[in-house]
């Protein structure tokens, strides 16, 4: 029998310092002067999204892949997270809402790159370096599948995979001080969302 | 004409203008602006994405070619297609809240003579 309590998994942890960050890091860009609407973003969400949320990012795990070297006590993961990005937008007498959305959509998803490949963010917010790597694996528009959506909704998604050691002892994943502002996850309504306290 | 095809178009019309499911819709082209009767829909839609569903808004009207004649209003381009994109449209909701779209699509039903247009949400 084990004689400690299973702590979070490295994948588990993971994909919640993607949020915390992802929060993090749009509150400043807002602060720097983004032109953007500050994304909602949250995790695991299943729960269909209203359209006055928007934009949405949703952080999801998806799969891990044994890697390599596996010894007695430990394994090297490839996990694979999906970050989804949901946008809206009315159409203005200057711009169309669809292509509005669209470029909302895309924006938003290069930031989201930016973000998690900027080398400051490659631990996250982790002091203890068990991430071994990461890359942005592919961005990718999910096309509309109908036309009459007067909120111009737009949708897409990026497959990040972060690469890290895998244990059964008690890793905790100690949190870092890398950023000035404080990301609670609490649980909402609507499911799990990210927010700066 | 077949009486019957013209007893169609009639009823088309009356159905869409006067039959008693009509909302007053008011349409803006540059200048103009002309107030006509005819059907006005807003209902959920499922945006179905291969990621989660997003809970959004179908709005359209559907409106006939007469009501558009009688107030002069101009529906077709140079090539005498049905061409309503960009047009403005607003009307109001059951609590008499009135919103502002703009055509996005227009499906011309040149048989009866009605027009259904897609609408997209507007801010100015």
């Amino acid at each position: 029998m084990l004689n400690n309590l299973i702590p979070a998994q490295a994948f588990e942890l993971i994909r919640d310092a993607i949020g915390r960050v992802l929060t993090a890091e749009f509150a400043n860009q807002m602060t720097l002067g983004a032109a953007i609407i500050l994304p909602n973003i949250y995790l695991e969400r299943t729960c269909p999204i209203d359209k006055e949320e928007l934009p949405v990012i949703n952080v999801i795990y998806a799969e891990s892949q044994n890697y390599d070297e596996n010894t007695s006590f430990t394994s090297i993961f490839d996990n694979k997270f999906l970050i989804e990005v949901y946008t809206n937008s009315p159409t203005t007498p200057t711009t169309d809402g669809d292509k509005k959305s669209a470029l909302a959509n895309v924006k938003l998803m290069g930031m989201i790159r930016a973000i998690l490949m900027d080398h400051k963010n490659l631990y996250l917010d982790f002091t203890d370096k068990f991430i071994q790597s990461r890359k942005v694996q592919s961005i990718a528009r999910t096309q509309p599948r109908i036309s009459n959506d007067a909120e111009n909704t737009i949708s897409g998604t990026l497959e990040v995979h972060y690469v890290a050691e895998e244990t059964t002892e008690t890793e905790t994943g100690t949190l870092g001080i890398l950023f000035n502002t404080v990301v609670k996850l609490e649980n909402t309504e609507k499911g799990y969302k990210f927010t700066i306290i | 004409m077949g009486k019957i095809l013209d007893l169609a178009r009639n009823m088309a019309n009356m159905i869409l203008t006067s039959f008693g499911f009509e909302s007053d819709i008011t349409l803006t082209k540059d200048d103009l602006t002309v107030i006509i009767q005819g059907l006005a829909l807003v209902h959920h839609l499922s945006f179905d994405t291969e990621n989660q569903t997003v809970n959004s808004k179908n709005a359209h009207i559907t409106v006939s070619e007469s009501s558009l004649i009688a107030v002069n209003f101009p529906y077709r381009n140079a090539k005498n297609e049905v061409f309503l994109r960009g047009v403005l449209v607003s009307f109001e909701d059951s609590n008499g809240i009135s919103k502002t779209y703009i055509v996005k699509e227009n499906f011309a039903d040149e048989t009866l003579g009605t027009i259904v247009l897609n609408l997209g949400l507007y801010v100015e």
